[in-house]
């Protein structure tokens, strides 16, 4: 599961003082609130929204296009390798 | 959605500017009391107590292991993202929660200012800590995820 977790350091001692997880690391994204200000929202199934609102299918995932994760097109069409070295233990 | 015309998408009644103005002043008292809970929220985690994790945790960076200790870059403050690394896996099979969320975090320099180094982290087979997050695959900008050659620049804070 995704967290965000926060230490502070005192000298070599390491503490943890906070941790969220699923929407609590919404507080790293800003598309969710610039989306939250416009007519249409996130256009994500779930949401509230009055009748003949646009939303993404239902079964569509809100992250992915074309089988990647949508942030990763940019990156590739900018000319960044994908290559991972996927398959090397 | 680009698929459909203009004339098939709902959209909000009209009205003049005087009633519009009125209901958004309405919803401005909903937003400035949301405003004033998350100040209150905010402050009372600046009052929670803290717990002793291990320094020593290893993490995997742009300079190969480095650990938890060395994660801080100096700085007294670190914040931490936990992405959720499918090792061994390509690309387009990595998570996509995890690729939105740290695809936005791009400018460091106001975090630095305030002594706080971010860093974006996945999990590691073996080793667990604090019960939360685990050893870490590397930091952003120059992450680098177990098990991969290069720095998969597309989780690199949104530097396309």
């Amino acid at each position: 599961m995704m967290h965000i977790v926060c230490y502070l350091r005192q000298g070599s001692k390491v503490f943890e003082t906070y941790w969220t997880t699923r929407r609590g690391v919404e507080a790293m994204d800003n598309s969710y609130r610039l989306l939250d200000l416009t007519v249409y929202g996130r256009q994500e199934a779930w949401e509230d929204s009055p009748a003949g609102w646009p939303q993404r299918p239902k079964g569509e995932h809100p992250y992915r296009i074309d089988g990647r994760p949508i942030a990763q097109w940019s990156r590739l069409k900018a000319g960044h390798s994908d290559d991972l070295g996927a398959g090397r233990r | 959605m680009k698929d459909i015309t203009r004339d098939e998408l709902g959209a909000p009644k009209i009205v003049d500017r005087s009633a519009f103005q009125a209901e958004l002043d309405a919803l401005r008292v909903r937003e400035k009391a949301h405003t004033r809970e998350g100040d209150a929220i905010a402050a009372a985690r600046r009052h929670l107590p803290m717990v002793e994790v291990d320094g020593a945790t290893p993490l995997i960076g742009e300079r190969g292991v480095v650990t938890l200790l060395d994660a801080f870059e100096g700085r007294r403050l670190l914040v931490a993202y936990y992405f959720m690394w499918h090792a061994g896996r390509p690309a387009p099979e990595q998570c996509e929660g995890c690729t939105f969320y740290t695809s936005q975090v791009r400018e460091l320099t106001y975090l630095h200012s305030r002594d706080v180094t971010y860093a974006t982290s996945a999990r590691a087979r073996t080793k667990r800590a604090s019960g939360t997050a685990t050893s870490w695959a590397g930091r952003c900008p120059g992450i680098r995820p177990p098990g991969t050659r290069s720095r998969p620049s597309w989780l690199d804070g949104g530097r396309a």
